[in-house]
């Protein structure tokens, strides 16, 4: 092995004959230093890549930043919509031929699961509704059926429908005026009934759940 | 030398750019002999030289005077360049040979120097490199793959890749001898 590698060194020593002949030109250095990329100017290279960097950085931050503030605005104006008084979220329908009697089986519809299953969203206090009517009227335009029919009780729509009717009443002359008023009458019997059977079940429930008939003592007080 | 090369290299680190033609002169001669071994033209090999001193300055904030000497560091890029340089040439190998792991490494008897230069010429000029730094240089495995490794390889898979390498060198050699001695 040993031999080998005298054998190897002696093989290769042209080529190392040949690599010393091979001088450094003299202007070497001066080649180099030309070559060279000045320090100040690759350090100002290096600063342009950095802010290049952070300005991409802060670009996409600021957008992330903002599309988060955009969903949160979105958001929060979805909540304020469905906080809206319940009047304001009334849909209108002034075509509709029985408007009253409709909203009044919607919100007996309503009442009747209201009393099966709580609400998410407490209803908020009542306010006086002074809301001017045009308003009003543009904001019932737009919001969902179902969220409408969840949150207005059936007084609050009454108390809507007879003010409506207290400005509608004036200015009734024509002939489709005098109809939807027949239709609000009819109506205004229904309701009359209703109320009238809702008084006397109620009446008797009283009457049942106050005392218990016994067959031996005939009435004992609960 | 070596403490020398690190003060240089410090006042270069701190802005003293001139100080690298220090660098140039004290190097450039030994950089050349190392290329010329493996690039036969002059001109060619002192673009490469040139090329090497300008790579070492852009990449001067990444030479450790822990792992090795200025020098090593040099010759490790100018290895690499020189295979850049050849690769762009297209040079190809000469010989393409199988070689098979039944094959023995030693030489033929009754090899001479001269013989064994003409099978050296048939190798690649990266398979000449490597025979230059571990027999004429008689360098060590680890100091040979630290100028043959390239940055981000484990210098103890680089040794152990190297020495089959030579190995596999060896075969070849075996064979293009043996080639040489039927004609």
């Amino acid at each position: 092995m040993n031999n080998d590698k005298d054998l190897f060194r002696q093989a290769l020593q042209r080529q190392n004959e040949r690599a010393a002949k091979m001088k450094m030109p003299e202007d070497m250095e001066q080649r180099v230093m030309k070559s060279l990329t000045p320090r100040p100017l690759q350090a100002e290279r290096e600063l342009k890549s950095k802010r290049f960097f952070l300005s991409w950085r802060a670009v996409g931050s600021g957008l992330i930043a903002a599309s988060i503030l955009l969903l949160l605005v979105i958001n929060i104006g979805k909540n304020t919509t469905d906080d809206r008084h319940p009047l304001a979220q009334q849909s209108i329908r002034p075509n509709n031929p029985q408007p009253a009697a409709q909203s009044i089986i919607e919100e007996k519809k309503e009442e009747t699961m209201a009393v099966v299953q709580p609400k998410e969203k407490p209803v908020k206090k009542q306010r006086p509704v002074q809301i001017d009517k045009e308003q009003q009227l543009a904001k019932a335009e737009t919001p969902s059926p179902t969220k409408a029919v969840k949150l207005f009780t059936t007084a609050d729509s009454l108390y809507y429908y007879l003010t409506q009717l207290e400005n509608q009443m004036g200015e009734c002359r024509d002939s489709t005026c005098l109809a939807e008023l027949s239709n609000l009458m009819r109506a205004d019997e229904r309701i009359k009934g209703l109320v009238n059977k809702i008084i006397h079940k109620q009446v008797e429930t009283a009457y049942k759940e106050e005392y218990l008939v016994d067959t031996t003592i005939h009435y004992i007080p609960l | 030398m070596t403490n020398e090369d690190n003060i240089i290299i410090q006042r270069i680190r701190n802005g003293k750019t001139q100080e690298f033609g220090l660098l140039v002169n004290r190097h450039g001669p030994s950089l050349m002999l190392f290329v010329g071994r493996i690039i036969e033209q002059q001109k060619d090999v002192e673009d490469v030289v040139q090329n090497t001193f300008v790579a070492a300055y852009e990449h001067m904030k990444d030479f450790d005077s822990q792992k090795a000497s200025l020098l090593t560091w040099l010759q490790r890029i100018a290895y690499h360049e020189s295979l850049y340089h050849l690769r762009k040439r297209k040079r190809q190998l000469l010989l393409p040979l199988d070689v098979g792991d039944d094959i023995p490494d030693e030489l033929p008897e009754a090899t001479t120097a001269e013989q064994l230069d003409e099978a050296i010429q048939k190798l690649t000029s990266e398979e000449q490199m490597l025979l230059q730094l571990y027999y004429y240089d008689g360098r060590p495995l680890k100091e040979i793959a630290y100028i043959t490794g390239k940055a981000g390889d484990s210098l103890n898979r680089e040794v152990s890749r190297l020495s089959s390498r030579l190995h596999r060198i060896r075969q070849k050699l075996r064979i293009i001898l043996t080639r040489l001695n039927n004609e």
